[in-house]
C-alpha cells in the first residue's frame, strides 16, 4: 500500500527520477506493443489462400524420443493438411537414441505413417540432425517440429497459407504450453509463452522484426533453408537459422493461428538451466555472431534487420544488465525507502504485464483466463528470477563462452565448432 | 494297381508278424524273391507294403485305409519319394530283402505290442500316435523344397491336413511340440515358397546401395560420404572445408541405404518377399505366418494306443457352464470338438480372439485396480450378449478367444459390432480392439499360435 501511494503521490518529474529504469527503458517497450497491438487487431495482414501445389516435408528429430514419437507422428495424420494424400512427407531422424525410438520409427514406416526413417548411431545434435534430413525432403516447404510438440488439426494449413507470398522465407509457429496447470511454475510459463513469446511475435511480425522461428514448430521454404546452407551448430540454431534467413532478404512470418502446445520444465532446476541455454543464446546469436547487422557501412545492412538486432540486444541483454545496475543505485541513494521504490515498480510491472495478458487475449492468442490470478507471481518471478537467470547467463557467455560446453550439443562437436 | 500273390519261399526269422503275415506289392509285376511272401492282399493283414514303381498317393491312401494295421512299414523301389516309406532301395531282390527285414524287424515288434484297434472316427488319428510309436520317432518336421509349404513330415507322407490333426492331437496333449520353425506365404497363392530380399520402402526397388553417412562437426552438415568425397579427399559439401582428421573435425555416425530407383535414402531397407511359384511380391508384413512344430509322442499319447481310443472328454459340463468361460485347454477341446461337428454337419463355426491394444495406456492412465475392474465389468457385459451356445476362452490379461457355432466368418461382422457396442456402453475409457477372425482350418492355426 506505501509502494502504491508513493507512485500516486508523485509528480511525473519525480516519477521519471526515481524510476528512470521504468519509465526510460521498460515503458516505451510495452508502448510500442500498446500501439502495435490495435494496428495489428484493426488491420491483419492479408494473407493469400493457401496454394495447392505446394508440398510438406515434416522433419522430427530426436534423441531417446521413444515414448512421445507414436503420438507425435500419428497425430500428423490428423491435420487438415494431411488428407490431401501424396502431399506430406514425414522424415524422423533418431539422433543416436539408446531407447527403442529407431525402432518405432521403423515401425511407424512400415505402417505407412512415416515415410522416411534414419537412425544415427552416435548422437551428433539437432542441427546435424536436421541436415540430415533435409537431404531427403522432397517437400516445397519444410516444417521442424520437436517430437515433444502437439499440433492443432488445421496448423500446418495455417502456416502453409503464409508461404502463397513468394517472399516468405520461414513461418513461425504459435507455441503454448501442454502441461500449463502441473504447478505454479508451469502457470507462470503459460503466461510468460502467451504474453512474452507468442504477443512478442505478433508485435515484431507486425514490426517486420521477428527475430525466431521457433526451432519446436516452425516452417521454412526449402528454397530458402537452402540458400542459406541449412542449420549451423549452435546452442540457439533456431534463431542462428532465422538471422540467416532474415540476412538473406527473406521475409519471416508469425502465424498465431497455427497452434501447437509444447511441455514446459516442472522442476526450477530444469527451468534454469533451459533458460540459461536460451539466455547464452542472446550472446552468441546476435551480440556477437550478427552484430554486423547493425552497421550501416555493410552493403547488406537493412533497417529492418538492425532493429530486430538492437530489439534483442537492448530490451534483453541491456536491460538485464541495467537492472541490478539500478538496484544498487536505488540502495546507494535511497538506503531503505529503496524497498518501497522497489514495490512501487513491481505494482507498475504488474500493470504492464495485465496490460499484455489483455492484449494478447484481445488478439486471439489463447490463454485460460484463470491464469491472470496469477499475474502478481508472473511479475515478481520475471523480476526475480528470470532476470536473475539471464544475467547470470549473460555473464557466463560474455567471459567463459559457455554455451561451447553446452550439452545440447555433443562434446566433440561443439568443440569443432569456430568461436564467434 | 496289381497286386502279386507269391507264396512265401524264406519266412523272416526274426519276426512274428514277418512269419504270419505276407506282403503286398504295388506298382507292377513284382520279381520272385525267395523267402519273402508276396501273397497279401487289400484287407488282409500285412508284413509290409513293397512299392515297385511309382505309385499315385491316392492309390496307397486306399490300400492303407482298408488296411487292418495303417502303419504297416512301407519299402520304397520306385522313388516314391512324397510317401512315407521305412526302406529305401533301388532293385528289389534277396538281398534287399534281407536288409528290409532289418530294417522292419524292430518296427514289426513295437507294432505287436499294441495290435491296432480304432473305431473309423479315430482311425486317422490313431495311425500317427501309432506311426510315431512303432518308428520309436519323434514325428519330425524337414524342409521340402518341392512342397509348396516348405515343410513337410516323411513319417506321415504327404497326407493333406496332417498338420491340422497333429495339432489336435497336441492340443489333447497326446503329442508334445517343439518348435521347428516359421514359414512366410505368398499373400496371392500362399505358396511359402518365397525368395526374400531387400527392398526400398519408398518404390520396393531391390537396387540397393550401402552408404556411410558423414558428419562435419564444424558445420553440422551431415549427408551420405559420397557428396563428401573429391577424389581422396573428403570436402564438405556445405562449408567446402577438408575434413582432415576423423573423430576429431569428422565422424561417421551410422550407414544409410540409397536406392538407386528413386533416390530415397533410408537406414534400414524392408524385407520383401517374391513368390517362386506364382511370382508375386509380398511385403514381410502382409505375408501370414506358420509355425511349424516336431511332435512328440507322449505317455497320454502311448496310453490311447494302448487302449486303441482317443480319450473322451465329457464336454457336456463345459458346453452346460454359466459363464461360458472356459480355461485355455478346456477351450481347446471345445473348439475341437466343435470343429468335428462343423465338419460331419458341414455347418460353419468360427472363432474370434479379441485383444487389448491399447493396455499399457489404459495402464499408465487409471492405473492397474481400475483397469482391472473395467475389463471385469466390459466382459461380463460381453458373456451375458453372448448365446448360450457361443464359449469364451480367457486367454491372456490383454485378450480373450470366443467360439461362436453356427455362425460364419460372414455373419461374425454383425456379432463384432454388437460387441464393440457393448464394449464402448461399458468401458470407462476408450478400449481400442483388435479382431482375429477364424473359420475352418485357419481355427486350428490360431488355436496353435495361442
Amino acid at each position: 500500500m506505501e509502494a502504491l501511494s508513493l507512485l500516486t503521490s508523485l509528480d511525473m518529474k519525480s516519477l521519471v527520477l526515481l524510476f528512470w529504469f521504468t519509465t526510460l527503458l521498460e515503458i516505451p517497450r510495452y508502448t510500442i506493443g500498446t500501439l502495435v497491438v490495435p494496428t495489428v487487431m484493426l488491420w491483419p495482414r492479408r494473407r493469400s489462400p493457401l496454394d495447392p501445389s505446394l508440398t510438406l516435408s515434416v522433419v522430427l528429430v530426436g534423441h531417446n524420443e521413444e515414448k512421445p514419437l507414436r503420438a507425435c507422428v500419428e497425430s500428423l495424420a490428423e491435420q487438415t493438411f494431411a488428407s490431401q494424400r501424396g502431399r506430406m512427407q514425414v522424415v524422423v531422424v533418431d539422433d543416436g537414441s539408446t531407447d527403442r525410438m529407431s525402432e518405432i520409427a521403423r515401425r511407424l514406416q512400415h505402417e505407412g505413417k512415416v515415410h522416411q526413417a534414419l537412425r544415427l548411431e552416435q548422437r551428433g545434435g539437432k542441427s546435424a540432425g536436421v541436415n540430415l534430413a533435409l537431404s531427403v525432403c522432397s517437400g516445397d516447404i519444410i516444417v521442424i517440429s520437436d517430437i515433444d510438440t502437439t499440433l492443432d488439426r488445421n496448423a500446418f494449413s495455417e502456416l502453409l497459407s503464409y508461404f502463397s507470398d513468394p517472399r516468405v522465407g520461414a513461418v513461425s509457429g504459435n507455441l503454448g504450453v501442454r502441461n500449463g496447470s502441473v504447478s505454479l511454475l508451469t502457470r507462470f510459463q503459460a503466461i510468460e509463452y502467451a504474453i512474452g513469446l507468442s504477443l512478442g511475435r505478433c508485435i515484431a511480425d507486425a514490426l517486420g522484426t521477428l527475430s525466431v522461428i521457433s526451432g519446436a514448430f516452425g516452417a521454412f521454404r526449402r528454397a530458402a533453408i537452402e540458400s542459406v546452407g541449412r542449420q549451423d551448430v549452435e546452442v540457439g540454431e533456431d534463431a542462428d537459422l532465422t538471422m540467416k534467413l532474415r540476412r538473406a532478404g527473406w521475409r519471416l512470418r508469425f502465424a498465431p493461428e497455427a497452434h501447437a502446445l509444447t511441455d514446459v520444465p516442472e522442476t526450477v532446476s530444469g527451468f534454469i538451466a533451459q533458460r540459461l541455454r536460451w539466455d547464452r543464446g542472446l550472446i552468441t546469436v546476435w551480440a556477437r555472431k550478427f552484430r554486423g547487422a547493425v552497421d550501416p557501412r555493410q552493403s547488406a545492412f537493412r533497417i529492418a534487420d538492425a532493429m530486430t538486432v538492437l530489439d534483442v540486444i537492448f530490451f534483453q541483454v541491456l536491460l538485464a544488465m541495467a537492472f541490478p545496475v539500478y538496484l544498487v543505485w536505488l540502495g546507494y541513494y535511497f538506503g531503505g525507502f529503496a524497498a518501497k521504490i522497489v514495490g512501487a515498480t513491481l505494482i507498475v510491472y504488474g500493470a504492464l504485464d495485465l496490460l499484455a495478458f489483455i492484449a494478447a487475449a484481445a488478439i486471439g492468442i489463447s490463454t485460460p483466463i484463470g491464469l491472470i490470478l496469477y499475474l502478481p507471481l508472473y511479475t515478481v518471478l520475471q523480476v526475480s528470477l528470470v532476470r536473475t537467470v539471464r544475467l547470470i547467463a549473460i555473464a557466463q557467455e560474455l567471459i567463459f563462452r559457455s554455451s561451447y560446453r553446452d550439452p545440447y550439443v555433443p562434446r566433440k562437436v561443439m568443440s569443432q565448432v569456430e568461436m564467434v | 494297381m496289381q497286386v502279386a500273390n507269391v507264396p512265401a519261399l524264406i519266412p523272416f526269422p526274426d519276426s512274428r508278424v514277418g512269419r504270419e503275415a505276407s506282403f503286398l506289392a504295388m506298382g507292377g509285376e513284382p520279381p520272385i524273391v525267395p523267402g519273402v511272401n508276396l501273397g497279401g492282399s487289400i484287407g488282409s493283414p500285412l508284413a509290409g507294403i513293397i512299392l515297385l514303381a511309382h505309385i499315385d498317393p491316392a492309390e496307397l491312401s486306399t490300400v492303407l485305409e482298408d488296411a487292418p494295421d495303417p502303419a504297416v512299414p512301407i519299402a520304397d523301389f520306385g522313388n516314391n519319394d512324397a510317401l512315407r516309406r521305412d526302406f529305401v532301395g533301388s532293385s528289389f531282390d534277396a538281398a534287399s530283402a534281407h536288409e528290409i527285414e532289418h530294417s522292419f524287424a524292430p518296427i514289426w515288434r513295437r507294432l505287436a505290442q499294441f495290435p491296432f484297434k480304432a473305431e473309423r472316427e479315430g482311425r486317422s488319428e490313431l495311425t500317427t500316435l501309432r506311426l510315431a510309436y512303432s518308428r520309436d520317432t519323434a514325428i519330425e518336421a524337414h524342409f521340402a523344397p518341392n512342397s509348396h509349404r516348405l515343410v513337410e513330415y516323411p513319417l506321415l507322407g504327404t497326407a493333406a491336413g496332417e498338420r491340422r490333426q497333429l495339432e489336435m492331437l497336441a492340443g489333447l496333449d497326446l503329442l508334445r511340440r517343439r518348435h521347428f520353425t516359421r514359414t512366410h506365404a505368398c499373400a496371392k497363392c500362399e505358396s511359402a515358397r518365397l525368395h526374400a530380399y531387400e527392398a526400398c520402402p519408398g518404390c520396393a526397388g531391390a537396387d540397393l546401395r550401402e552408404e556411410t553417412l558423414v558428419h562435419h562437426y564444424r558445420c553440422g552438415c551431415q549427408e551420405i560420404e559420397s557428396r563428401f568425397t573429391q577424389g581422396e579427399l573428403l570436402v564438405c559439401p556445405k562449408c567446402h572445408r577438408e575434413l582432415r582428421h576423423f573423430g576429431v573435425d569428422y565422424g561417421k555416425p551410422g550407414k544409410t541405404t540409397v536406392c538407386a530407383a528413386c533416390g530415397a535414402t533410408n537406414s534400414e531397407p524392408f524385407v520383401q518377399f517374391a513368390c517362386l511359384d506364382c511370382s508375386s511380391v509380398t511385403s514381410a508384413d502382409e505375408a501370414a505366418t506358420m509355425d511349424w512344430y516336431h511332435y512328440h509322442l507322449t505317455d497320454d499319447g502311448i496310453r490311447a494306443l494302448q487302449q486303441g481310443r482317443l480319450p473322451q472328454f465329457d464336454i457336456t459340463p463345459l458346453l452346460e457352464s454359466p459363464t461360458h468361460a472356459h480355461s485355455p485347454r478346456e477351450f481347446r477341446l471345445l473348439a475341437t470338438h466343435e470343429l468335428k461337428v462343423a465338419a460331419r454337419f458341414n455347418r460353419p463355426f468360427t472363432v474370434a480372439r479379441f485383444t487389448v491394444l491399447n493396455l499399457e495406456a489404459l495402464m499408465r492412465q487409471r492405473g492397474p485396480v481400475a483397469t482391472d475392474a473395467s475389463f471385469r465389468r466390459v466382459t461380463d457385459a460381453v458373456v451375458a450378449a453372448l448365446r448360450t451356445s457361443d464359449f469364451v476362452g480367457v486367454g491372456t490379461k490383454h485378450s480373450t478367444t470366443i467360439g461362436f457355432p453356427g455362425t460364419s466368418a460372414k455373419e461374425f461382422d454383425a456379432i463384432e459390432s454388437r460387441i464393440r457396442r457393448t464394449i464402448d456402453a461399458n468401458a470407462t475409457s476408450h478400449i481400442e480392439l483388435g479382431v482375429e477372425v477364424a473359420e475352418g482350418d485357419a481355427i486350428v492355426e490360431m488355436l496353435a499360435k495361442s
